[in-house]
């Protein structure tokens, strides 16, 4: 070695250097060890010169070495490794050590010449890393969801194997493009399902959607929710992520639900049929006995046929709020978007006539969005609504209505305020019940069955009805929401 | 009884059946009425078996749906399926405003769908304006 002051200051900075630096013999005797080394095992250098490191080690490390020591030849001097050394505490650290061996003319090892990084902190993180991959593969596992990515402008759809797994089929690395993903659904569900994709996905953020799937076995139901992750600077989606859950049973007790509930309303209509027909009878007679009678009756009996009669109408009436409430959720108009301001606009027509009469106003206000609805229900809900707002009023009180749209985050509220007769706060959970009336007939016409189909209407929208009014003659505010979150369910 | 018409009143309720014969005496036409209790007994009619053997033969058929033993959709299947009584117009005439059972009357080829009033006037003008229509405007075969 030459004494010259470049190779000194080479030998300082290989001393000073924070990596530790070594060379052994082939049997692994040292013959130097810089400070950063000898700092690690806390001892003096000399006190490591002489010593074969491989008396110091545990029996893996021993194996391991043997096995890499014979990768060295001269044409590849060079290999890496990682070990746990144990530290002089009895500590041990992940040491990566890159050996360079250095062979004489003849061929055969001298030494080699060892540089090690402590990368402790780095297997820990992937120690930790793989833990959580694990519990999260297990969890997942447990829920038994697949998870998905999509990257439309690639269109790539790449599934885990979970997915996969779920609908009987053997994991593939290869992704799917986005007319494949549509090729394996229920024809009945595709229209609907790219419709909502190309909504959803791509303008929206969240989605969840419900949908059929080929399986080896016929169709599973699958519930898809996901996310977009990233967008371009355009703001087109880049990246979406979510998952695949098996609803088949879920879906198998709602089909059963279904199908009860349809007996349900065929046993309203039965009855419904069944009852009217004695009622028809009774009515009639009681009016052909009238005409028969005419002049015979007295006052006092065509009073009392009256009474019956007018029982009797009542009656039928009742019976048919009956079927019609039975009928909220089954039987009207399928849920869709429905712009709600031309929905008002058809009630409004509706009132034309008892707006006429009553010499009343109805002021407009506020947001009127698009919403997810049945049409025939928000029709109805409105026009009840705005129907009593503007009946309950006191004799010689013009009828001043104003009806409120707001939209919020996530639903949208409508508020139906009014200058009427008011509620008692006592009478205020009672009012949404079938048949319970707040009033006497005498005062106001009604069977008491219009604010029990609002409440069905509202809550099979997954809204909320509700009312304040500061008492009685101090008018009432009737309040509903429907929520605004984009479900795609059939 | 000398008549200008016959029409066969399919009903099983007997104060159904007072009111429309009650409704067809106050016609102008002279429109005899003949009734029967369901759709075995308004067959044998059609039919002129056993006690109907000199049955007259109806211009119109006035249908209750809700009947015992046969009711008035299968009646109504029969009669469209047989080549000489699916000329005789069929009108449903019932308590029910189904839509069901309105698609249904119709798809099984009946000439027209009344639901009966309750109020006692508008009976009898719905019983009028079937008389009008079908006895009079209307060409039958």
């Amino acid at each position: 070695m030459s004494d010259s002051p470049e190779h000194a200051d080479y030998a300082t900075l290989v001393e000073h250097h924070p990596f530790m630096l070594n060379r052994f013999l082939p049997d692994t005797t040292l013959v130097y060890v810089n400070s950063a080394m000898a700092t690690f095992f806390e001892a003096n250098p000399d006190a490591l010169i002489g010593k074969r490191w491989l008396d110091m080690v545990g029996e893996e490390e021993r194996r391991q070495w043997h096995e890499h020591y014979a990768q060295f030849t001269p044409e590849a001097p060079r290999h890496q490794l990682i070990n746990c050394v144990g530290g002089p505490k009895g500590d041990s650290h992940w040491i990566e050590w890159t050996n360079t061996a250095f062979f004489g003319d003849d061929g055969s090892l001298m030494f080699i010449q060892a540089v090690g990084i402590d990368v402790t902190a780095r297997m820990e993180a992937r120690t930790a890393l793989e833990i959580n991959e694990e519990r999260y593969a297990l969890a997942q596992q447990a829920a038994g969801f697949g998870v998905w990515e999509w990257h439309p402008e690639r269109d790539e759809i790449v599934w885990d194997a979970q997915c996969y797994r779920m609908l009987g089929l053997s994991p593939s690395d290869k992704p799917l493009t986005f007319t494949e993903w549509l090729s394996r659904l229920h024809p009945d569900d595709v229209e609907r399902c790219s419709k909502a994709v190309n909504e959803q996905l791509l303008e929206g953020n969240e989605f969840i959607i419900e949908f059929r799937y080929q399986t080896a076995s016929g169709y599973l139901w699958v519930q898809g929710r996901g996310q977009v992750f990233e967008r371009d600077t355009s703001g087109a989606p880049l990246r979406l992520i979510g998952t695949h859950l098996d609803i088949q049973s879920l879906k198998s007790v709602q089909q059963e639900l279904s199908r009860s509930n349809q007996e349900l309303e065929q046993f309203a209509y039965a009855v419904s049929h069944d009852l009217r027909q004695p009622l028809r009878m009774v009515n009639s007679y009681l009016q052909l006995l009238t005409r028969e009678l005419g002049n015979d009756l007295s006052d006092d009996a065509q009073e009392m046929i009256h009474f019956a009669r007018e029982g009797a109408e009542r009656m039928d009436k009742m019976i048919l709020g009956i079927l019609d409430y039975s009928r909220v959720g089954r039987k009207t108009s399928p849920m869709e978007w429905v712009d709600s301001r031309a929905v008002l606009d058809d009630v409004m027509g509706f009132l034309k006539p008892m707006l006429t009469e009553s010499g009343g106003h109805v002021h407009i206000k506020g947001d009127w969005p698009e919403v997810y609805a049945s049409r025939d229900e928000l029709t109805r809900l409105l026009q009840n609504l705005l129907d009593n707002a503007l009946k309950y009023v006191e004799k010689g009180t013009t009828p001043d209505v104003t009806i409120t749209g707001h939209q919020q985050a996530c639903e949208w509220q409508v508020d139906v305020q009014d200058n009427g007769i008011g509620i008692a706060p006592e009478q205020q959970d009672r009012l949404f019940g079938v048949f319970t009336r707040l009033q006497p007939r005498s005062r106001f016409e009604g069977t008491g069955i219009g604010l029990a189909i609002c409440k069905r209407i509202v809550e099979h929208h997954e809204g909320k009805i509700s009312v304040t009014s500061p008492g009685e003659g101090d008018g009432s505010c009737f309040t509903f929401t429907l929520p605004i979150t984009r479900h795609y369910q059939d | 009884m000398e008549s200008d018409f016959t029409v066969l009143l399919v009903e099983d309720e007997p104060a159904d059946v007072h009111l429309t014969r009650m409704a067809f005496k106050q016609s102008r036409l002279l429109v005899n009425v003949y009734d029967v209790g369901d759709g075995v007994e308004a067959l044998a009619f059609l039919r002129r078996e056993g006690k109907y053997h000199d049955a007259p033969w109806p211009d119109i058929i006035l249908l209750d749906l809700n009947m015992p033993r046969m009711d008035g959709k299968t009646l109504l299947d029969h009669l469209k399926r047989d080549e000489t009584l699916k000329r005789i117009p069929v009108i449903v005439l019932t308590t029910s405003e189904a839509e069901t059972d309105v698609m249904d009357s119709y798809n099984l080829g009946c000439a027209g769908f009344v639901t009966k009033p309750v109020d006692l006037t508008q009976f009898l003008k719905a019983i009028q304006n079937v008389e009008d229509y079908w006895l009079t405007l209307v060409k039958r075969p």
